[in-house]
């Protein structure tokens, strides 16, 4: 009879074999370039921890949005887009030749914790972190990471610099010396089982949960997307949260370690109103509150009139002072499907010092490189919201950027060249107490005709 | 003996308060005018989105309003969207003019709410014509046509006699809706917002999130931020002092105004010219005209600062709305109100002939 603990501890060792072979021991890289070309005129030169602009013949450091400055400025890396991140002792920050100001990098879930030491770029604008006892990777578009743990083979820390092979491997300098990672070994994300459901009714608090499993290198994790929203938001195991009343289209994306992604679930969702707001529910209510304020209204009505003249005047009271109820409800529930009767709850959110302003904006590509600001009424895409039809052009892939950039040439101004391509920033304003800064955009697409 | 205390007596006295029927009908002519102007102007996006459901899409996200669940109303294709618009322009239009009033009205407003309806299902819902559609909705429900309109000369021509004062409810209602918008409005910055609403970042943030032309220069200061962010507050949440205070009006409505014109400026909301121009509701219109003649006859001085504003407010109201009406429906409202004025101004001078031979 095979011994259990022998049996456990033989896949523990089988697994830990096969995850030790995702780190491969490498020679260590080269030091890390001090200086990077900013702009034509203007380039980055980092020294004893501290970034410097070289621009028009002077040296200045870097300014920074926060109060505290950015610490110890210990790696830097330039993005194909033209955006710079930088490691620092107090986090991520990023700017660019047109914002050349640091900047905390807007991060979401998954991210390595604690102090960045080292990072690179790779070819797809993947962003590859050490802090000192983690190491993981960031999509920079979106903000969300994903944290390499002993089960990935991750060498011990604590972990030094990043930085990119030839051949595309990560080098990560640990306690034990520098070790390469070769990322998107293997299939993409794929979903592996579970049934088919691509209608489905959540509960009134937009929750339901998925049959849905999917596998990925280093186990695949699920972030849904409503269509017409930007964000991938995170999931929890396969439950779709969040979902406010109504219809709607939501992507299951599974992302690997690598934070390779794949569609693995499309599926249609109901949200139904909470009981009070039911169809069926409200109008009846209505009317009997309608009715008995036709009562109380005919009970007062002038006693000697014609009886059909005091039912009508009775009737025209009672909805009047119905309607009137309803505007100062509505006033107080700041609910707007339910136009005319609307409430004021916008402009309610309250921002601060140190909030981040997001506005999407087109950019123009033409052949030689030059940029275009873009309008929306070019495109006719920056509509309410601005990122219901922009989204689309994130998510929709080589089609509907192609897609994207036809509209554009055909409804361009007179005089603007053909445009190559375009870039799809949410360009961000920092609030600080001396004043709002324009900080480096996040560049979510950037698009050029093949 | 009639009950004259209690709520319905109370109902029936603010909201059923006679005016002067030419006030109503001038008021009629306003509403039906601005809904005209609503309605050409969303006319670019609804029929921009019946053409794409004529082509099989691309949509953009279709999500009803309550009232259009209710009645189970979807998308609309382009050639049922263009009979719409034609019918909703024309009984608003016979509406301003005041012939078949309170049909050509009830009309109006059913093809108003239900073009809006459409925009919204397909966007977001707005704010910014909240009052015009209780305005519009409330029109037939009162004798809009008594006075000012077709309906009245042509009742003159037969002889038949014309009352001088009609149920007012149209307007009352419409005060109600827009003390309700700029109460709730300020209230729910209040409540919802609470003390941080006013710490600047705030006003910053809503207007440099829109970037208007004077975003930069309004936001750039937290402390002039946070000063503005008490004006806008005071001013919403005290605006229905004007139902029950005739004098505050003076401070209000240009104070409203202002405010409109400024987000136009700092928060891209684009000019709000339906809420603006309902404002005149709160004014006894049919006295607008003397009023205004007798100030241009008060001397240079006092000319010059009743026209300049006068000419700027009438330019600024023409410039809006060239953006969607036709030239020449513009120059015929403009002549009409210059007729008016004009007719105010002999009139006036008239009385002061009279008078002066009276103290004579």
């Amino acid at each position: 009879m095979p011994c259990p603990f022998r049996a456990a501890l033989s896949v523990v060792l089988c697994l830990a074999a096969v995850a030790a072979q995702d780190f491969a021991p490498s020679v260590p890289a080269p030091p890390a370039a001090a200086e990077l070309a900013l702009g034509p005129d203007a380039r980055l030169e980092l020294a004893g921890g501290v970034l410097r602009l070289h621009a028009g013949g002077a040296a200045t450091p870097v300014p920074c949005t926060q109060a505290s400055g950015p610490g110890a400025v210990r790696a830097f890396a330039r993005a194909a887009s033209g955006v710079v991140y930088v490691a620092a002792e107090r986090g991520l920050f990023v700017l660019d030749a047109g914002h050349p100001v640091l900047d905390p990098m807007d991060l979401r879930d998954g991210v390595p914790p604690g102090a960045p030491t080292g990072l690179a770029i790779d070819a797809q604008d993947r962003l590859w972190l050490a802090t000192e006892q983690a190491f993981g990777v960031v999509d920079p578009r979106f903000g969300f990471g994903r944290t390499f743990t002993a089960a990935d083979g991750l060498p011990a820390g604590p972990f030094g610099g990043v930085a990119l092979a030839a051949d595309g491997s990560v080098l990560l300098a640990a306690r034990d010396g520098t070790f390469g990672y070769r990322p998107d070994q293997g299939p993409p994300p794929q979903r592996t089982g579970g049934a088919a459901a691509p209608s489905l009714t959540a509960t009134s608090d937009g929750e339901v949960a998925l049959d849905l499993r999917a596998s990925g290198r280093g186990g695949a994790t699920l972030r849904q997307r409503r269509r017409h929203d930007h964000q991938l938001r995170a999931m929890d195991g396969a439950v779709l949260q969040g979902l406010k009343p109504g219809r709607h289209t939501v992507e299951v994306h599974a992302v690997d370690r690598d934070l390779r992604r794949a569609v693995v679930a499309v599926c249609d969702v109901t949200v139904p109103l909470p009981p009070q707001f039911r169809t069926r529910f409200l109008p009846v209510v209505a009317f009997g509150v309608l009715l008995l304020l036709a009562v109380g209204a005919f009970g007062r009505a002038r006693p000697g009139a014609a009886l059909w003249r005091r039912t009508l005047r009775a009737a025209g009271n009672a909805l009047l002072v119905f309607v009137c109820g309803l505007q100062v409800l509505a006033a107080c529930l700041g609910y707007g499907r339910s136009w005319p009767f609307v409430g004021f709850s916008m402009y309610t959110e309250n921002w601060h010092e140190g909030s981040v302003l997001y506005r999407p904006e087109l950019e123009g590509l033409l052949a030689d490189g030059t940029r275009v600001l873009g309008a929306g009424e070019q495109t006719a895409l920056l509509q309410d919201g601005y990122w219901q039809m922009l989204a689309e052009v994130v998510f929709g892939g080589p089609a509907a950027q192609q897609a994207l950039l036809e509209r554009w040439n055909a409804h361009r101004h007179a005089g603007l060249p053909r445009l190559h391509g375009f870039r799809l920033l949410d360009t961000r304003i920092r609030l600080t107490a001396r004043g709002p800064v324009d900080v480096a955009p996040n560049v979510v697409v950037e698009y050029r005709r093949p | 003996m009639n009950d004259t205390r209690g709520f319905w007596a109370a109902v029936e006295r603010w909201f059923h308060a006679p005016v002067p029927a030419v006030r109503l009908g001038a008021f009629r002519a306003l509403v039906c005018a601005v809904a005209l102007y609503d309605v050409l102007l969303y006319s670019g996006l609804v029929l921009g989105d019946a053409a794409a459901v004529s082509a099989g899409g691309p949509l953009r996200p279709w999500t009803p309003l309550y009232a259009f669940q209710l009645l189970g109303l979807g998308p609309i294709d382009l050639p049922t969207a263009e009979w719409v618009q034609a019918g909703t322009v024309l009984a608003l239009t016979a509406g301003a003019l005041g012939l078949g009033a309170r049909l050509s009205c009830a009309l109006g407003a059913l093809g108003f709410l239900y073009w809006s309806g459409l925009a919204y299902s397909f966007g977001k819902p707005h704010h910014d014509k909240v009052a015009l559609a209780f305005a519009v909705s409330v029109l037939p429900f009162a004798p809009v046509g008594a006075g000012l309109s077709l309906d009245a000369l042509l009742r003159r021509w037969r002889g038949k006699p014309a009352p001088a004062e009609v149920r007012g409810t149209p307007i009352r209602f419409t005060w109600f809706a827009l003390a309700v918008g700029y109460c709730g409005a300020g209230s729910a910055k209040i409540l919802l917002g609470g003390p941080g609403w006013f710490n600047g970042y705030t006003l910053q943030g809503i207007m440099l999130g829109h970037d208007g032309n004077w975003s930069r220069v309004f936001a750039a200061d937290v402390h002039l931020a946070q000063l503005q962010s008490i004006g806008v507050v005071a001013v919403q949440v005290l605006f229905p002092l004007v139902l029950f205070w005739p004098r505050a009006r003076w401070f209000f409505l240009p104070a409203a105004t202002g405010f409109h014109l400024m987000t136009w400026q700092t928060m891209d909301t684009g000019p709000y010219m339906r809420l603006w121009l309902l404002l005149w509701a709160f004014v006894p219109l049919e006295q607008v005209p003397t009023a205004l003649a007798r100030g241009l006859r008060r001397g240079v001085v006092a000319a010059v600062a009743i026209a300049v504003p006068v000419v700027l407010y009438a330019a600024l109201v023409v410039h809006v709305a060239s953006e969607v009406v036709p030239g020449w429906a513009l120059g015929a409202l403009v002549a009409a109100l210059l007729a008016a004025l004009v007719r105010a101004l002999r009139r006036t001078g008239v009385e002061r002939v009279a008078g002066v031979a009276d103290a004579g």
